[in-house]
């Protein structure tokens, strides 16, 4: 893993080398020593590992929340590194949908404005919005809970919400982390077979991070991290997503 | 519209319509914050009326009972208003060329008598074909008639007469010098107790007509005072002007009588008027700054509540500026807001009270003593204050929200979106 490979046209990722480290008071908590890893387009990836491994800070990495303190980040063959902040914002908005662990709804909007949201943000046109939204809602089975607002549906029903809006403006690729971990089993199968249907149907890539072992087994590469360093990679290369 | 035009617009309708709802997501704080700038911008819209409606009330009280529109004095005459020297007494201009109504009379220190009691009163002689066309008698009480022609009588301030106790029909003694400075006192009988627009006059006055003075005081066609009422929509000061360049305020002796607009009269009163705005505005500044801090406080309390939220919105892709944008926007929305509401409240106590007036009491109107007001105040509406004090509070809510956006739009998105 030392030598870092050579730009990839055909991955939609690339990680080569990364370094993160966080400042603690005085010192330096090293939570990436040096990742490098590529994700192709439709891949279905689990990052896993022990609490405190790196599979948060990875996630952040590739979804531009975050810089790396060294090495390259690229996505859609471009150093994340090259742009500004709200460059980075714009390929947020249109490119990575996020699905986050508390589901992180707005609790002001109801679910379908929710959805609506992020489609305004991605810049969309606002002709065949309402039809677009209503779709994607109806996709993750929540046709007749669009007026809710989030306090007013269940912990499921927010996470499908959580779902549609980041699969309504059609991004290259879905960062979730941890997207079960405050869902009962039932539910948590559910939204991963949700996750999984959304992949097969749109070819979105989809990498989440998870301890769960249920969440593993659906997974079609699963990335072990532990230490801030990646201890097994089930894909023998990029080649081997989608398999 | 242009495609930038339409995402500008379509980025200012999705920051207005968040901020609106998360206004109203914790209303008894946005209330409760509200207080102190519903309650400094009704008590700044409510103040201003009231003293807008003083100085009307002076003007008013004034220009109708004892200076019309213009009010000429001889020259040498003090125009404090606080003295009455006779001897100043001059043979008025002829007012050539001024087709106004003008009425003259004579104001002189006297004292009335009745039996064992003796009070100090302002002697007002009146010309009676004249006065009556100047000084609008049609709104004072009068109760009893006014003095007739060759009859010794006099009429007095009804508040003088029941400090005297007497009443119509009853018999006063009137004592004053004459233009000349020799004592003399005459023997009347009151034939009414008038209640103008104006204390002073009320509980002072003993009203009595230009011939029945010229008895009492000997006034060979001298007078002391002499009002126009200019009957047009022009500005007095620019008659005043006009008629003084053409030597209409000129004696026949040759020297200029002092003339001064009404709001010239009352440029004292309505000056005390102003250092009543200013305590106003201090005390509506301080109250504003305690609103600020309330507003300072809630907003950011919504910041530190919302982090998860603001990192969602940030990893959304919403601009940075935006949610800047979105804290300054809620800010300015409740200043506004509860500014309205308070500017609301204020101008409808300002109209009610302008049109049923505020009437003082009779300790009250003691207590004004010798000052030339009426006894009903009405309050004045005006678009300035309102205007001034919205805009004031839009700016101190948006100001208290500077820090806040500031604080929500510098967040780093991976760490927020999992903060709890
Ligand atoms: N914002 C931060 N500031 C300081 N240290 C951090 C920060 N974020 C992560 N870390 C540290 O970096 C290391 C990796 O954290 P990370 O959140 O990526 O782990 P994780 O694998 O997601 O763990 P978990 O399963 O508990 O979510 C940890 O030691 C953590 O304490
Ligand atoms: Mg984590």
């Amino acid at each position: 893993m030392s030598s870092a490979p050579a730009v990839d046209s055909q991955l939609l990722c690339q990680l080569e080398d990364v370094k993160k480290s966080y400042p603690m008071g005085d010192l330096l908590v090293q939570a990436l020593k040096g990742v490098s890893v590529g994700i192709t387009a439709g891949e279905f990836t689990a990052f896993a590992g022990p609490s405190g491994s790196g599979k948060s800070t990875i996630l952040n990495l590739i979804g531009c929340l975050d810089r790396p303190s060294s090495g390259r980040v690229l996505l859609e063959g471009k150093d994340v590194a090259t742009l500004g902040d709200a460059e980075l914002g714009d390929l947020r908005a249109r490119r990575i949908g996020f699905i986050f662990q508390s589901f992180n709804l707005i609790p002001v909007l109801t679910a379908y404005e929710n959805v609506e949201l992020a489609l305004r943000l991605a810049g969309a046109p606002e002709k065949g919005q309402r039809e677009v939204v209503q779709e994607a809602l109806r996709s993750v089975g929540l046709a007749d809970y669009m007026t809710r607002r989030p306090a007013q549906l269940s912990g499921g029903q927010q996470q499908r919400v959580a779902i549609a809006r980041a699969l309504v403006k059609k991004p290259a690729l879905i960062i979730a982390d941890e997207p079960t971990a405050n869902l009962d089993s039932k539910n948590g199968a559910a939204i991963l077979d949700l996750m999984k249907t959304m992949n097969a149907e749109n070819r979105t890539t989809f990498l989440f991070s998870t301890h769960d072992a249920m969440v593993m087994e659906r997974a079609r590469r699963i990335i072990r991290l532990a230490d801030g360093e990646i201890v097994s990679d089930d894909a023998a290369g990029p080649a081997a997503a989608g398999a | 519209m242009t495609r930038l035009a339409l995402l500008r617009r379509a980025r200012s309708m999705l920051i207005l319509g968040l901020a609106v709802r998360n206004l109203f997501r914790n209303t008894r704080r946005t209330v409760i914050t509200s207080g102190a700038v519903v309650f400094g911008v009704a008590l700044q819209v409510l103040g201003w009326g009231l003293v807008d409606g003083l100085d009307d009330n002076f003007l008013r009280a004034v220009s109708t009972t004892t200076t019309g529109d213009i009010l000429l004095r001889p020259p040498e005459y003090p125009t404090d208003g606080l003295s009455y020297p006779l001897e100043e007494a001059a043979a008025p201009p002829a007012l050539t060329g001024f087709s106004g109504e003008a009425a003259s009379r004579v104001l002189f220190s006297a004292r009335v008598v009745h039996k064992a009691d003796a009070a100090r009163a302002v002697g007002v002689a009146y010309d009676p074909d004249q006065d009556y066309r100047v000084f609008p008698r049609e709104r004072w009480r009068v109760q009893g008639v006014w003095p007739d022609a060759g009859q010794s009588q006099v009429a007095l301030g009804d508040a003088l007469g029941r400090l005297l106790g007497v009443g119509v029909g009853d018999e006063v003694v009137v004592q004053a010098r004459t233009v000349d400075g020799a004592q003399n006192a005459l023997s009347y009988t009151i034939t009414a107790l008038v209640h103008t627009d104006n204390g002073q006059l009320d509980n002072t006055a003993v009203w009595l007509r230009m011939d029945a003075a010229d008895a009492l005081l000997q006034l060979q066609g001298r007078r002391t005072h002499l009002s126009l009422h200019v009957g047009t929509l022009e500005d007095a000061a620019v008659v005043r002007d006009r008629l003084q360049a053409a030597g209409a305020f000129t004696g026949p002796d040759g020297k200029l009588w002092d003339a001064k607009t009404t709001r010239e009269e009352a440029a004292d009163m309505l000056a005390i008027n102003d250092i009543r705005r200013r305590a106003i505005l201090m005390l509506v500044g301080v109250i504003m700054a305690i609103a600020a801090t309330g507003i300072a406080n809630t907003v950011i309390m919504a910041a530190y509540e919302r982090v998860r939220e603001i990192g969602t919105l940030l990893a959304l892709g919403m601009k940075r500026r935006d949610v800047s944008l979105l804290f300054l926007t809620e800010g300015a929305m409740l200043g506004l807001g509860a500014g309205s509401v308070g500017a609301a409240i204020g101008t409808a106590g300002v109209l009610y009270w302008q049109f049923n007036g505020i009437v003082l009491g009779e300790e009250t109107m003691k207590a004004t003593g010798n000052l030339p007001v009426s006894a009903i105040i009405y309050t004045h509406f005006n678009w300035g204050p309102v205007i001034g004090s919205l805009v004031f509070s839009a700016l101190v809510a948006i100001f208290a929200s500077v820090q806040p956006a500031r604080f929500a739009s510098r967040l780093n998105p991976a760490d927020a979106v999992r903060a709890d």
